[in-house]
């Protein structure tokens, strides 16, 4: 697992939205089926590696907040992009979490202040 | 095939053709103008693939790294149609293949094979279907295909004409390259969109039936193709008949998966529920035709499984390849009566267990006779490969067979000891004769004795039916037995049920 201090990018109706400022850490779930042998012997057969990715915004401009909890609450596969361990950028469709964002205050207006704001990625596929 | 690693990873394919069955031998195609290369005809002949990537002059195409070749005047290649248009500087062509059908055929849409050795793909075309009449009854433009096979599903309903009009290529100054036309879907799964696969195959080691091996497939449906009650969906082209492929494989890692063919079966049924993701295909061998069709007894009061095979041949309008075994091939059956009432697959059942053999289709579709007998051991089923020790079993202890054909030829075979009550089975065959009844009651007698072997393993792509397995039982002791039944299922894994039966007591 790495902990990146950088950004993620979500493609969304026809380009990407860059979600920057963006402390995210990247493990994944073995998939795979165990089974234990007559002889005792533990042997499974691997279908791979679940990609998962926490990340989370201390603050976030309120028209990002609105792009991305559009994009979560519509349930779909999201398209995303991220840099891998390896320092490569990877991209793959992934499911999320719903968030559950704390308001930090409200503005004068009545306007709330959101920060903590926090999502879990689960990769559709394996690797 | 390392179907035993400790770390084991495994794959499972699929090839399911919703395609008009006939219309290939019914097509005629002709095009626009063909190059010199084109081999027309080619595009109905069932090949997919090009036989070479061919060294050819089409600008910025041909590269000097050897990786393409030169065909020696005459030598027998596929190479499809090719045409004589070449595309401009944007791609853009103008070309047509043009495929006429004798009589009025329906199909879910057309697939196209383009060269998959040069990876020479057209982007846009227009595909047109015409009735008899000459009004077009189903018609679609495809924009940016990148793919080598471009199947467009567009319900094409009895048409004698279809036309494809090419009007882009991939690559600029390119020339059209069809390797083949079919007319229908080819679906192709592959673990992405395969949910499970179980498949089902068995011999009766006594012949006193002939099971059918069957396929389920269970697959992503989230596109509804194959929900019953979508207008737009596959459900109105699917018929007894459409072949499904399937190839289970596994290795120690992604890189040497090593595929096995498990065998091509036949549609029978399909399933999806309307609110669920999946649907389910069911296949069968072909001995599930043998089972709707009436067998013609020809004339004669004797006849022999050769013989035999060929009027069920005959009888089913099929050409079934078949591997009989030479010491049975030609030997006397009674025949039945013109008169008779009896499919396909129960005389081909009677026959097998008249003269002691059984019968299996095997993975390359050949239908299969021949003795259940102990052969080279293909593999140790030792308790690192079963999950489970083997279960042994043995069938009710009978003491006496007597075997008749219903009339007046009987044969009985008795081993009894004195102290022992008699325990009798009958068995009607109406294909025996006076020489064969004595010794098939003798062997039904000894095949009854037989122990069964009944065992979970980790699950091995490669095990055939009437292979010789060593068996190890829980004490360690070694049996020889024949594989009588196996099921063998995919969900990511492989998992399997295995059924073996020792030689004759």
């Amino acid at each position: 697992m790495s902990v990146n201090d950088k950004y993620l990018k979500i493609y969304q109706g026809g380009s990407w939205i860059t979600l920057t400022g963006c402390r995210y850490s990247i493990g994944g779930d073995e998939v795979s089926k165990t089974v234990t042998m007559a002889s005792g012997k533990v042997v499974k057969d691997v279908i791979g590696v679940r990609t998962t990715i926490n990340a989370a915004w201390d603050g976030m401009p309120v028209e990002k907040i609105n792009s991305l909890m559009t994009i979560v609450r519509s349930c779909g596969f999201i398209n995303l992009e991220y840099q891998d361990v390896d320092g490569s950028i990877k991209q793959g469709y992934f499911s999320a979490s719903q968030p559950d964002p704390e308001v930090f205050r409200f503005k004068a207006d009545g306007t709330a202040v959101w920060h903590t704001f926090k999502v879990t990625f689960t990769a559709q596929e394996v690797s | 095939m390392d179907a035993y690693a400790a770390e084991r990873h495994c794959d499972a394919s699929a090839v399911f053709q919703i395609v008009d069955l006939t219309a290939s031998s019914d097509m005629t195609p002709t095009a626009s103008g063909s190059a010199s290369l084109s081999q027309i005809a080619q595009v109905k002949n069932g090949v997919v693939n090009q036989t070479y990537k061919l060294a050819t002059l089409e600008k910025d195409y041909l590269k000097l790294d050897g990786s393409a070749v030169f065909v020696d005047s005459g030598e027998s290649h596929e190479s499809g149609w090719w045409s004589s248009a070449i595309s401009d500087d944007s791609g853009v062509i103008d070309a047509t293949l043009t495929l006429t059908f004798g009589s009025a055929h329906s199909a879910y849409g057309l697939t196209i094979y383009f060269d998959d050795k040069a990876k020479e793909v057209v982007s846009d075309y227009t595909i047109t279907a015409y009735n008899s009449s000459g009004t077009a009854v189903a018609t679609k433009t495809v924009t940016g295909n990148a793919s080598v096979i471009s199947g467009t599903v567009l319900g094409m309903t009895n048409f004698t004409k279809i036309v494809v009009h090419f009007t882009k290529t991939a690559k600029p100054h390119r020339r059209v390259r069809v390797t083949e036309v079919v007319c229908g879907i080819v679906e192709y799964f592959d673990r992405n969109s395969i949910s499970s696969l179980k498949m089902i195959r068995e011999i009766s080691g006594d012949s006193s039936a002939l099971p059918i091996s069957e396929v389920q497939l269970t697959f992503d449906n989230s596109n509804q193709r194959y929900n019953m009650a979508n207008p737009a969906g596959a459900f109105a082209y699917l018929k007894t008949g459409l072949p499904l492929t399937v190839k289970l494989g596994c290795g120690a890692s992604d890189d040497t998966i090593e595929m096995a063919d498990m065998g091509t079966f036949y549609y029978n049924t399909s399933n999806s529920d309307d609110d669920a993701l999946t649907a389910t295909i069911t296949a069968q061998d072909v001995i599930q035709y043998m089972e709707k069709v009436p067998y013609t007894v020809p004339s004669g009061t004797t006849t022999t499984l050769a013989a035999m095979t060929t009027q069920i041949n005959a009888s089913l309008g099929m050409t079934l390849t078949w591997s009989l075994d030479s010491s049975v091939s030609a030997t006397s059956l009674t025949n039945y009566a013109t008169d008779s009432n009896v499919t396909c697959r129960q005389a081909l059942q009677e026959a097998c267990q008249a003269l002691k053999c059984v019968c299996y289709v095997n993975r390359l579709g050949v239908v299969t006779v021949k003795p259940l007998a102990v052969g080279t051991v293909k593999e140790i089923l030792n308790k690192d490969k079963l999950v489970t020790v083997p279960k042994i079993t043995t069938e009710e202890h009978i003491n006496k067979v007597v075997a008749s054909n219903g009339d007046t030829i009987s044969g009985t075979y008795t081993d009894k000891g004195s102290s022992e009550v008699l325990q009798e089975k009958d068995v009607s065959n109406s294909l025996l004769t006076s020489a064969l009844a004595s010794g098939v009651a003798q062997w039904l007698l000894k095949v009854s004795r037989r122990y069964k072997y009944t065992m979970t393993g980790r699950g091995n792509p490669e095990r055939d039916l009437a292979d010789t397995v060593t068996v190890v039982d829980a004490f360690g002791t070694n049996h020889t037995a024949m594989v009588t039944k196996h099921t063998i299922e995919y969900d990511g894994g492989i998992s399997e049920e295995i059924e073996a039966v020792s030689e004759e007591a």
